[in-house]
């Protein structure tokens, strides 16, 4: 019986201790401190490609070598990003450095989430960002992202051979909504649907791109400045809801996205005839469909009126690098992002270029750059993007998601379930004070100065 | 057959239960060197119980009242967490999560136990080698996850191209969103999980079929019982166990079922299969304060307590007392 009960206690003991090791384990730093930075994997492999080498270019930096340290970078899938930063931070294992979107910093930095870069990074970095980045990116007069690149949406792409087909002309897109749904009309055949739409778990950020060509918006999107107030129950809305109704009810588009919003794929394999995106699609589109490229057109996001120049048709979407609230170096952290965003304006236009000039600088000096480069001038989507979209495109809101959600939502009880526009929009309305009251959101925008 | 017949085997098919439930219970004394060894026995059950089970539960009670922020420091708030979910600005959210869990329920439940009730009897009556075939055919889906399993079905469901679109159009039927339109989407992924739960059910069941003895059945038929007054006198009350397991077992994966929704439905389909923990991945990811989630997941634990409670008290079982 001893012996039994002595053979219980050591399995026990050794099962228990097999599974408290099997958290240990080491990595070689060769007694350098380790600076982790995470980023997600984005669809294009060349910015994964691109970030890997740059860090193993600055470990090899004398920078890097004199301070003892070494960054580590990790890509995490974007469908696990969220629930692996939120757990990282909860049991106090964040990366140092984190590749954030431009929309959730500014709350989040009130919540200490950020150490404001200014304090880790040379004046110089800020003053040569561009007038309109530095808006959107200057919180109270802190800076709590360090730009990377600018990616403005919605983009209307288009095959060429389509619109020809139809008796369009190739060189011409639509400019106004009604124009869109008529296009889409006339471009739909039974293999092919008129134009890829959002899909309903992305519809509530893609939206922005819309709402952001209202100009009759009291101020912020759907909420005015001092975000005490939504207002939804209008023409602007109500048209655009519209829009969005005829595409579904009529099959213009798939009822069901046939892709994320963003790839490019469904415009590229000729399952559809035209799609919106962001710039990043003409990136995809030269690198992984080359043989396509000179039958994609591309105009800007049509608009309620039809009027798109010197209006804004798109928001500004984006990715830039944050330190974490609880960074233990952050002046390597600082040092880093410097060295890679603020610095050698060559890193981001080789970043440009092997991107297929699809993303878009954010400092001055970047674009300068980009301005006497032979290849940057010469690609016409470059050109186009930079005189007709960049200089009117708007600052993502900075607003809690739970309200895009809410016009996302009763945006899909309109197209998925046919119920009437201006019932569900003075639904919303009051749904969306409700939330600002609840949430006590008044007076809480960062960015209203 | 008259009906006095039919209750006399009814009577005896349940009278051993009978006597043993109302056999006095002998308290058995243990010597110490045995209860000694059952101790170590329950000792690795019981550290791990306590470690994923017992702690997080106390931890979750405490920071449950307060307002977490990993940044600037946890603000005690009492039950405001507990009021924000129950009656304030997310309580429409939680409560339509709860609604699309007892959805689950309602058709995953009845659907599974009564195929994998039919499938068994099925299964017991054919020859031993095919029966073989079958048992591992249906069980094989139980060892594949539920995220594959949303990817096998979202191929399926897929409205250009998918094979069930594909046969609807075959017949000259329009296509169904299957996975976009509220209704279509609930039933998707209830069809999605009776598929990967069904072995499991149906081997459990037919343990419980092979445990009959067969001289009831012999008797029955000596009493001229057709195969179905067999099934609703003899297998029926004879299975009340095993089912009362099944029953409790179904009704928890069900109202937990998230994984396959997750895949096929994501948060699409007007949020029509986002049941608790789907609410529970959302506000973890998205909301600033987590002590909400922690609220929020023991309320979904008090929920499930309840349901289960509810179960046992309506169907009286003898299982209750465990």
């Amino acid at each position: 019986m001893k012996r039994r009960i002595a053979a219980i206690a050591v399995g026990t003991v050794m099962a228990l201790s097999a599974v408290a090791l099997a958290g240990c384990g080491g990595d070689d730093y060769d007694g350098k401190t380790p600076v982790r930075i995470w980023c997600q994997t984005f669809p294009e492999v060349e910015t994964r490609t691109w970030l890997q080498n740059k860090v193993d270019e600055f470990n090899a930096t004398d920078a890097a070598t004199e301070g003892n340290y070494l960054i580590e970078l990790t890509f995490v899938p974007e469908d696990a990003w969220e629930q692996t930063l939120k757990a990282a931070q909860g049991n106090g294992t964040a990366p140092e450095i984190t590749v954030l979107n431009y929309a959730e910093v500014a709350l989040n930095s009130v919540e200490g989430y950020y150490k404001p870069l200014d304090d880790y990074m040379s004046e110089s970095c800020f003053t040569d960002l561009l007038d309109n980045v530095n808006e959107m990116t200057d919180v109270n007069g802190s800076h709590y992202i360090y730009p990377w690149f600018i990616e403005p949406y919605s983009i209307l792409f288009y095959r060429k051979s389509a619109f020809e087909e139809v008796g369009l002309d190739p060189e011409v897109g639509p400019a106004s909504w009604d124009e869109m749904v008529e296009y889409a009309r006339k471009l739909n055949k039974t293999d092919r649907y008129g134009i890829a739409m959002p899909n309903s778990s992305q519809l509530g950020w893609v939206l922005w791109g819309f709402q952001a060509q209202d100009e009759n918006s009291q101020g912020y999107y759907l909420l005015n400045d001092d975000w005490s107030h939504a207002s939804v129950n209008t023409q602007f809305h109500k048209e655009l809801f519209t829009m969005f109704r005829t595409m579904y009810t009529e099959k213009l588009t798939p009822a069901v996205a046939l892709s994320s919003y963003n790839e490019i794929t469904p415009l590229a394999e000729g399952h559809v005839a035209m799609a919106l995106g962001g710039s990043w699609s003409i990136g995809q589109i030269k690198n992984n469909y080359p043989e396509i490229l000179s039958d994609i057109g591309y105009v800007v996001c049509p608009t309620i009126d039809g009027v798109t120049e010197g209006k804004t048709t798109a928001a500004m979407g984006g990715w830039g690098m944050a330190i974490d609230g609880n960074a233990k170096h952050p002046e390597e952290c600082g040092q880093f992002i410097e060295w890679l965003l603020g610095g050698d304006t060559a890193h981001l236009e080789e970043f440009m270029s092997d991107l297929g000039y699809s993303k878009f600088a954010a400092r001055k000096s970047v674009e300068e750059a980009l301005g006497n480069n032979e290849e940057a001038s010469a690609d016409p989507f470059y050109n186009f993007v930079s005189d007709s979209i960049l200089p009117y495109a708007k600052a993502e809101p900075a607003y809690i998601w739970e309200i895009s959600r809410k016009y996302a939502d009763a945006l899909e009880t309109v197209t998925q379930l046919g119920k009437e526009v201006d019932a569900t929009l003075a639904t919303l309305e009051k749904d969306l004070n409700n939330l600002i009251e609840a949430e006590v959101m008044q007076g809480t925008n960062p960015f209203n100065k | 057959m008259t009906q006095s017949k039919v209750r006399d085997t009814d009577v005896i098919a349940e009278a051993p239960q009978t006597e043993a439930a109302q056999a006095p219970r002998k308290k058995r004394k243990y010597k110490k060197g045995e209860a000694i060894t059952a101790y170590v026995c329950l000792l690795p059950s019981f550290v791990l119980m306590m470690l994923f089970i017992t702690v997080p539960l106390i931890i979750s009670a405490y920071f449950s009242l307060f307002d977490v922020n990993y940044y600037l420091g946890n603000v005690f708030v009492w039950f405001d967490n507990y009021h924000k979910i129950l009656a304030g600005s997310i309580s429409a959210e939680f409560y339509r999560s709860i609604l699309v869990g007892v959805e689950y329920i309602a058709i995953i439940v009845p659907l599974q136990l009564v195929l994998s009730f039919l499938i068994a009897n099925l299964i017991v009556k054919i020859n031993p080698k095919f029966s073989a075939v079958i048992k591992v055919c249906i069980y094989l889906p139980c060892l594949i996850s539920g995220i594959v399993v949303g990817a096998i079905f979202s191929f399926l469901y897929n409205y250009d191209g998918g094979l069930f679109n594909s046969v609807l159009q075959m017949f000259g039927l329009s296509k169904v969103n299957w996975t976009g339109e509220p209704g279509w989407a609930v039933f998707s992924v209830c069809i999605a999980a009776v598929w990967n739960g069904l072995g499991y059910t149906t081997l459990i069941m037919l343990g419980g079929l092979h445990d009959i003895p067969s001289d009831y059945y012999e008797a029955a038929k000596l009493d001229g019982a057709n195969w179905w007054q067999q099934t609703v006198y003899i297998t029926l009350p004879c299975l009340k166990n095993i089912g009362m397991y099944l029953l409790i077992s179904l009704v928890v994966s069900s109202f937990q079922l998230y994984e396959i929704a997750l895949v096929i439905v994501g948060s699409g389909a007007m949020h029509a299969t986002e049941g608790p923990i789907y609410y529970l991945y959302y506000q973890f990811n998205y909301s600033k304060n987590m002590g909400e989630v922690y609220a929020a997941s023991l309320v979904v634990a008090v929920v499930l307590t309840a349901l289960s409670s509810v179960i046992f008290r309506l169907t009286s079982s003898e299982k209750s007392l465990d």
